[in-house]
């Protein structure tokens, strides 16, 4: 008996982009299969959000290929809350409903999003009552919209306590066990805890691909400071120090 | 069309949410229209130089009666035009430097001509070529109909007398001249007395006849002059006006006023909270997932559009009703107005947006807003000629100021419409295809 092999949902292959003469993304390739969660792990400025809103078609590569779905199919959650803190949650799934041309009718779909995110207690509040996790959660919601087939998330843990953290990982993973791939980006290691596999990026390239776990396989000589971290944790500060133009990382 | 008007009534319940920035919305044109108010009662009403050319004075002697013309043209003065005594030169000087709205001169020779009532006489009326200087020379018309009507009394009483002593006999002066007149009543009195006695005395019959015809001639001729009494009081006016318009700036009032506060305030909520509206977003990260299979550029700034285009209405119409109470002309040309209003702050809304995309935040999106706004303000009130002027007509403050006077005030504002119409379609054109091109690249 084989074991079914999980289809690829979206592969990115030698993706280049610049910001004028400054290069952001160098040959970064991606992979997701249907039903996985992926985090894509790295310092700040490595070129995560570049590299999500260039597989959510929001910026074109300079070059390298994008294949995956589009449209409707791709649920996009960027940083910083994305929804209208003067309107209610129901007012918000509403809108963003009637953009996505969602058939049926946009209340009784604003309502059914709100119930499945738990949201429904804070149905006719405005964005702006809502603490940093709820927004965060509505945030995600929207994403959903339309039961995508990719739901990529920029950081969707900044500012949210471990309560909310914890509520959102349990909501991912309940789309991604639906057949929603799941494609998040994160600096901190408990957020790529969640995921199925991890994508760390530094410096615009791909420095780990694999497991969080095995991370710590290219823990070398380590300063002294990193002695009460754990493994992973001095793996990825490893690889966070080294530029991947210079050395051969191990992958 | 139905995703930006998704966005555009998202835009206006969050607007209707926003109870500080209603209020100021609420306040900011009755400010305005208190600011507007308070420089029409400094200023009075327009002025009229009045310059007399005639050397030979202003009094009109018409048979045994005399009037002063300058003495009717100040009866204007009761329809609220304050007349002011000058040279020409002068009058031309204060014509030009917009402190009068007209000048109204009698030429050389006037009283002469009405006097000897040979020829009607022509008054001259100098205004500037603005919406005010329509409203002015109207008023003039007014006073140069009181003035037609107080000769042509004169010149009909005058001529009913001459009528009479035709007709009943005396003395009469004409031109200065006197003439002692027999009168045709007498004549047909001693015809009467001579062909009795010829019949008596058995004239020739050819001779009675002819003297039968003159006498029947001297009756109906009688007869005919005392209906020309009543034909004379339906005299026509001996005197015209020839309107003529010359360059010239035009004087801070009503009209100017009117059209100068809607073109600001529009320009002003338009230009700032469309700027501050969209870069908003921006900040608040919903810009870009709009604009990730949602919205597109043209969309998100065509909402906008939308939501500048109900602000313009909403916040004219406060400032518009202010107005109606002061110059109630204005009510007649409501429809236009409303369209007026909608090219306004879709011109504005549409730089508002371009600013927004250029800006990194909102604050500063505001801050740029009402830097770019408050040198436009002065610059459109003085008005500025040459590449300035063609260069201040790319930004909407000067097009929507001269749109809203000509479709408050002007007779004929068809041409005004066309050409600042579209000039300022052409700045939303330009604009919000702009403002949509970069907006993609720097959300």
């Amino acid at each position: 008996m084989t074991v079914p092999v999980p289809e690829d949902v979206l592969v990115a292959r030698g993706i280049e982009h610049r910001y004028g003469r400054r290069a952001v993304l160098r040959d970064v390739d991606i992979t997701l299969r249907v039903g996985e969660m992926v985090a894509l792990l790295g310092p700040n400025g490595a070129g995560k959000t570049t590299l999500m809103k260039v597989l959510v078609g929001l910026l074109r590569a300079d070059d390298g290929k994008v294949e995956g779905p589009v449209g409707r199919a791709v649920g996009w959650v960027p940083q910083g809350g994305a929804t209208y803190q003067r309107l209610t949650v129901r007012e918000n799934l509403e809108l963003f409903a009637r953009l996505l041309h969602l058939p049926g009718d946009a209340t009784t779909l604003a309502r059914e999003a709100a119930e499945r995110a738990e949201l429904s207690p804070w149905f006719d509040s405005l964005g702006s009552e809502l603490s940093g996790g709820l927004r965060q959660r509505l945030n995600v919601t929207v994403g959903l919209l339309g039961d995508p087939r990719l739901l990529v998330l920029d950081e969707p843990t900044t500012g949210v306590d471990l309560v909310h953290r914890t509520a959102l990982y349990r909501q991912l993973r309940e789309r991604a066990d639906d057949g929603c791939s799941v494609l998040y980006s994160t600096h901190a290691i408990e957020d790529a805890a969640a995921a199925d596999r991890v994508t760390v990026l530094v410096s615009g390239s791909t420095a780990f691909e694999g497991l969080l776990a095995d991370v710590a396989d290219v823990l070398g000589d380590s300063p002294a400071e990193y002695d009460q971290l754990d493994a992973v944790s001095r793996g990825l500060l490893r690889l966070w120090a080294t530029d991947p133009h210079d050395d051969e990382v191990a992958r | 069309m139905r995703t930006p008007l998704l966005l555009a009534r998202k835009d206006i319940r969050m607007l209707l949410r926003t109870r500080g920035l209603l209020a100021l919305l609420l306040l900011y044109p009755l400010a305005i229209a208190a600011l507007v108010g308070g420089v029409l009662l400094q200023q009075g009403p327009p002025k009229v130089a009045f310059v007399n050319e005639d050397l030979s004075g202003d009094v009109v002697h018409v048979g045994d009666r005399e009037f002063s013309v300058s003495e009717y043209v100040r009866r204007a003065e009761r329809s609220g035009v304050k007349v002011v005594d000058t040279t020409r030169e002068e009058a031309e000087r204060a014509l030009e430097e917009g402190q009068v709205a007209g000048v109204l001169i009698v030429p050389q020779g006037t009283v002469a001509r009405l006097e000897t009532q040979l020829s009607g006489a022509k008054l001259l009326f100098l205004t500037g070529d603005n919406p005010l200087g329509t409203v002015v020379a109207q008023r003039m018309r007014g006073v140069i109909y009181n003035i037609n009507l107080g000769i042509s009394d004169a010149l009909i009483d005058t001529n009913r007398e001459y009528l009479e002593t035709l007709v009943s006999g005396g003395d009469v002066v004409i031109n200065g001249e006197e003439f002692d007149l027999y009168g045709l009543d007498p004549i047909e009195e001693d015809l009467e007395d001579a062909l009795e006695e010829l019949r008596e005395s058995g004239a020739d019959e050819d001779l009675l006849e002819r003297i039968e015809d003159a006498l029947e001639f001297a009756g109906t001729a009688g007869t005919a002059i005392g209906l020309a009494d009543n034909a004379l009081e339906t005299a026509a006016a001996p005197v015209r006006i020839d309107v003529q318009r010359t360059k010239g700036k035009s004087p801070l009032l009503t009209a100017q006023a009117m059209s100068f506060a809607l073109a600001v305030s529009i320009a002003f909520v338009c230009v700032v909270l469309i700027g501050a509206s969209l870069a908003a977003e921006k900040d608040e990260a919903v810009l870009g997932r709009l604009l990730r299979g949602l919205a597109s550029g043209w969309q998100v700034v065509t909402g906008k559009l939308l939501l500048g285009a109900v602000l313009a209405v909403l916040f004219s119409m406060g400032l518009f009703v202010v107005f109606a109470i002061l110059a109630p002309q204005a009510w007649t040309r409501l429809p236009l107005l409303l369209l007026a209003v909608i090219l306004v702050g879709l011109a504005c809304s549409a730089i508002g947006a371009l600013i927004a995309v250029l800006a990194r935040d909102a604050r500063t999106a505001t801050l740029v807003a009402i830097l770019f706004i408050l040198p436009l303000v002065p610059l459109a009130l003085v008005g500025l000629d040459g590449w300035a002027g063609i260069v201040e007509g790319l930004f909407p403050i000067t097009p929507a100021r001269d749109l809203f006077g000509a479709v408050l005030f002007e007779q004929d504002p068809w041409t005004t419409i066309r050409e600042r119409g579209a000039q300022l379609l052409a700045t939303t054109v330009v604009f919000t295809a702009l403002s949509a091109r970069l907006l993609r690249r720097l959300a």
